[in-house]
């Protein structure tokens, strides 16, 4: 007979010992009518106490105890006595001073040349394209040549209205 | 027989009233205390060390290195550990990266410097080993306790890396799947997932074993 499909996780949970309590009352109510269920927790509880059995439990000796705590606390000393690698190379003679005026350098330059960038804000501009404001100048000089050109249609048409009344005179 | 309920190797802490609290043993170990450094490898490093050996593919040398390498990294990072789970959660859950670590790196190795080795851990049994399912069977019935614990641990070292672990920390080692999750750093349920498919590929796989 097979187990219940629907009860196959809570066969391995029940193996495994982790049914909540709740699980735990369904479990065993339910366990002693189904023959099926009873017979694959007893074959997979089986099966997990030959795996147990067939796996080596290694019992760490004495010996390599001791040989690991030494180890480990002699690289821990070794590191709280050894700066970091970077404190170490800086407190060497000969190299805090260079390396002290290549940062000043460093900064005077890039502070210039950034001071530079402040104080040419047309620069940017350039760079940036037309701004906004200039876009809108341009568009109200083409109106303002929009109006001329229609006023000048207006004389135009004035004109031909009057050679035309005198033709037909 | 319960697989609980045999000799544990879990994470179980000792209740013993004279026993310092690990919290303290690590407060002290912040503060480079090495009788606290000490106590703290001597409880966990019989555990760690069984842990490693099975992570390692039973090797005794490579599991102690990994041992080692474990404490030092925890000892060396203790101080972002900062209390949300108990020390040796948090101790596992470095071991286990040192030993996967570990394993990547042998394996990396192996490819690089011994390419004509065929690899059997990670991609299971090589077709030597592997026996064509009609002798299989047969043989089933005859074989030994020696060859069925062979098979046993061939077949555990053919599971996915995450199948594995998880069985290995639940079935060998007595975690609680709220442990494993914390240490694998994934879901309860994730774990749950890996652990049933792991299950139930060795139970379909040795299911002859059992009806023998």
């Amino acid at each position: 007979m097979k187990a219940c499909p629907d009860r196959y996780d809570t066969i391995l949970l029940a193996a495994y010992g982790e049914l909540n309590p709740e699980q735990r009352q369904d479990w065993e109510r339910h366990l002693p009518a189904c023959t099926g269920c009873s017979d694959e927790y007893q074959a997979v509880l089986r099966l997990l106490g030959r795996i147990k059995e067939s796996m080596p439990v290694p019992e760490l000796s004495e010996k390599r105890a001791r040989s690991i705590l030494w180890s480990v606390k002699r690289e821990l000393r070794k590191e709280k006595a050894q700066p970091s690698w970077w404190k170490e190379w800086l407190v060497r003679p000969g190299r805090l001073v260079p390396a002290l005026a290549t940062a000043c350098i460093v900064l005077i330059t890039f502070g210039w040349f950034g001071m530079d960038l402040i104080q040419s804000p047309d620069m940017d501009q350039d760079s940036m394209g037309p701004s906004v404001e200039n876009q809108a100048v341009v568009r109200d000089l083409e109106l303002i040549k929009d109006i001329d050109f229609l006023e000048d249609l207006d004389t135009l048409q004035e004109l031909v209205t009057v050679l035309d009344r005198n033709e037909s005179i | 027989m319960n697989p609980q309920s045999g000799p544990s190797i879990g994470l179980e802490n000792d209740a013993s009233p004279s026993r310092v609290k690990d919290e303290d043993l690590v407060f002290r170990a912040r503060a480079h205390d090495p009788s606290a450094i000490e106590e703290l490898v001597h409880r966990y490093q019989q555990k760690a060390y069984v842990v490693a050996f099975h992570l390692s593919d039973e090797n005794e040398q490579d599991a102690e290195d990994l041992t080692q390498e474990a404490f030092l990294r925890a000892f060396q990072k203790l101080k972002t550990f900062r209390g949300d789970s108990s020390f040796y959660t948090w101790f596992y859950r470095i071991l286990v990266n040192v030993c996967l670590d570990g394993r990547r790196r042998r394996k990396r190795w192996r490819q690089v410097f011994l390419p004509w080795q065929h690899d059997s851990t990670d991609k299971g049994l090589s077709p030597e080993e592997r026996p064509d399912p009609e002798a299989h069977e047969r043989s089933l019935k005859a074989i030994s306790e020696k060859q069925l614990s062979r098979d046993i641990r061939k077949s555990l070292k053919s599971l996915p890396e995450k199948q594995r672990l998880a069985f290995q920390l639940k079935a060998l080692h007595g975690m609680s799947i709220q442990e494993i999750a914390r240490i694998m750093g994934t879901a309860e349920g994730t774990v749950k997932s890996h652990l049933f498919r792991a299950t139930h590929f060795l139970r379909e796989k040795f299911k002859d074993w059992e009806e023998a």
